[in-house]
């Protein structure tokens, strides 16, 4: 149970910081005129993927559960999903059309609160899932991790120095 | 309509539109790897401007297909519950894994993009070959799910329970080869084209005599890569229905619209099936052709819809679809060989030449057109079950959750996402362009 939780909760402890980062510049971005494509364009979809790695993990190892779990966290899963749609629209807008759409303002600000419906739905599952699954009970499809180690350990060897690389680049912005 | 219905437009939906970027999403790496490679063999600036120039739209596309992704995911979870709690003992391996191939290629993406000035050379190219692995590796693992849900082995059901579970001999068949193959290969031929269509536009835009010659060198090559694409995949296609008639016999009579189990069974282009649904009437036939398609051999007994409950029966609008493709197919077929039959002819002159340009332009869009009637053909002929025999959709649906209002919202944003990404690179092509 503890390993399989481990495969959920790690990426998402990692995800939640750096959305919270990306939701800063996004309003740091309206309040100085100016985009913070550096960072944003290069840690975009890595730190997107942290997110699909714990749903992935959550929805195959607590396979038993996802059906207990789905009526009560599909409204706000469906709403964070509807919002994703809609902050790549604006992401795509603000982070390469900047200074030349005349939609670029609005924009900016869709793409700020996205990050706050975001949050919100996020707690919102969180809350709903660990509220709901029966966790003394609930069965674990532990036949994946044992692709699930050697995946993430590989996985992260490879990674770990452009990413390092990637995320200094937060370092340069004032 | 009801929800099961909203639930079944909606994955449609979604999966239509993602299937668009992730294409792009898996053959732009290959495209912009050969267009580096060639531009450090040549030491040509224009075609190092142009891979950069792609990249920018590479990073665009995966952009929408992160999230439309991201969203086929989460309605696995939350509207189709019943298929994961079906089938995660075999293709949770390959969903699990998928989510690292994607790491890899969202990192090494991100490092790419990151590192034009940083890199040059063989070293910054050599930065494209993990995004290439994990974008096809990602395409992979989840073709292998799919191929289950389609031909579902490895696995014995005893009192409607799964045992005696061998995932890998599930997984790795001759479905999922042919599924797989098929689709990698369509993925870069449809960039190869798109491609081959862009730089013909940047032609025409006028420019140096160098960019001119370098966007032609690429024109050229894609339109040849296309091509020998196109065989492998006219090839492919028909070993595929082969091995269809001997492994999803189901689905093969629903795309021939075979009603009656027949030996020296005729193939027939576009006929229609009689009131009561027991012959085929009408189009045009060939003598033994289907039973030849299926098994090189005019006895082989073809089996019918017939044989199938007709509650079992798939759409047979797969049919239409199906001759629709094999239309394209042909198209695709004539038009590299047009484009390089006028382009010996005209010598230099060729892109001049509107016929050439435009046949260029077209073969991007008609490719992703193939691409989705592929998927749709795979997808609606798999029904009405969810995993092939095993598993129906309404099965697998979760009923306790209403998506009705979500079938008319999300629609909308896929528009607004579609014409937003694709209006912003049209305008990066059109203003800017590479160079």
């Amino acid at each position: 149970m503890n390993i399989a939780l481990f495969f959920v909760i790690f990426p998402l402890v990692l995800y939640v910081p750096l959305l919270l980062i990306e939701m800063n510049l996004s309003f740091l971005s309206i309040a100085r005129g100016r985009s913070f494509n550096d960072y944003m364009h290069v840690t975009w979809e890595t730190t997107h993927t942290l997110l699909i790695l714990s749903v992935i993990a959550f929805v195959w190892l607590f396979n038993d559960a996802v059906p207990m779990v789905a009526p009560v966290v599909a409204l706000p899963l469906l709403l964070a999903a509807l919002c994703f749609l809609l902050r790549a629209a604006a992401y795509i807008i603000v982070y390469y059309e900047w200074g030349t759409h005349p939609l670029q303002r609005f924009a900016s600000q869709c793409f700020a609160v996205s990050h706050l419906v975001l949050v919100a739905g996020l707690l919102w599952v969180v809350y709903g899932v660990a509220t709901t699954v029966p966790w003394n009970t609930v069965v674990i499809q532990s036949s994946l991790i044992i692709y699930l180690w050697p995946g993430a350990i590989a996985t992260l060897v490879i990674v770990a120095f452009p990413v390092a690389q990637m995320y200094k680049t937060l370092a340069s912005i004032d | 309509m009801n929800d099961l219905s909203a639930a079944r437009a909606f994955i449609g939906d979604s999966l239509g539109f993602h299937i668009i970027f992730a294409l792009f999403g898996v053959g732009l790496p290959l495209a912009i790897f050969c267009i580096e490679w060639w531009s450090i063999r040549r030491k040509s600036a224009e075609l190092l401007s142009l891979a950069h120039f792609l990249t920018r739209i590479m990073s665009l596309f995966v952009i929408v297909g992160v999230v439309s992704g991201t969203l086929i995911a989460i309605q696995m979870s939350v509207i189709w519950s019943g298929l994961v709690d079906f089938g995660a003992p075999i293709i949770g391996i390959p969903f699990a894994l998928e989510g690292y191939a994607f790491l890899i290629e969202a990192v090494f993406l991100g490092f790419y993009v990151s590192t034009w000035k940083r890199y040059a050379g063989y070293h910054h190219l050599l930065l494209l070959v993990p995004v290439i692995l994990g974008a096809g590796m990602s395409a992979v693992f989840i073709t292998l799910a799919n191929a289950w849900m389609n031909n579902p082995q490895g696995f014995e059901m005893v009192n409607g329970v799964m045992t005696n579970i061998h995932p890998w001999k599930g997984l790795l068949t001759a479905t999922a080869f042919f599924e797989i193959a098929h689709s990698l290969i369509s993925y870069y031929m449809t960039t190869f084209f798109a491609i081959a269509g862009v730089c013909t536009f940047l032609i025409t835009k006028g420019g140096s005599q160098q960019r001119a010659r370098a966007l032609r060198l690429v024109v050229n090559r894609f339109m040849l890569f296309g091509f020998v694409c196109i065989i492998l995949l006219a090839g492919l296609g028909h070993a595929s229905m082969q091995h269809l008639a001997q492994a999803e016999p189901r689905k093969f009579a629903a795309i021939q619209m075979q009603p009656e189990t027949l030996d020296h069974a005729p193939y027939v282009i576009g006929g229609h099936l009689d009131s009561n649904e027991e012959h085929l009437e009408g189009g045009l036939r060939i003598p033994n052709g289907l039973s030849i398609l299926a098994d090189n051999d005019a006895d082989t007994v073809v089996r019918g819809l017939r044989e199938y409950p007709r509650a079992d029966w798939p759409l047979l609008i797969v049919n239409r679809l199906f001759e629709v493709k094999m239309v394209l197919v042909g198209f695709l077929t004539l038009i590299p060989l047009l484009y390089l039959a006028l382009y010996r002819r005209a010598q230099k002159m060729s892109l001049d030449s509107r016929i050439a340009g435009w046949l260029v332009l077209c073969s991007g869009p008609l490719s992703v057109l193939l691409v989705e009637l592929g998927w749709m053909i795979t997808e609606l002929g798999r029904q009405p079950y969810a995993v092939a025999g095993y598993l129906r959709v309404e099965q697998a649906f979760t009923a306790s959750v209403s998506v009705m209002e979500w079938g008319f919202i999300f629609p909308v944003a896929f528009v607004l996402l579609f014409v937003v990404s694709f209006g912003v690179a049209f305008q990066m092509i059109r203003k800017e362009g590479p160079l």
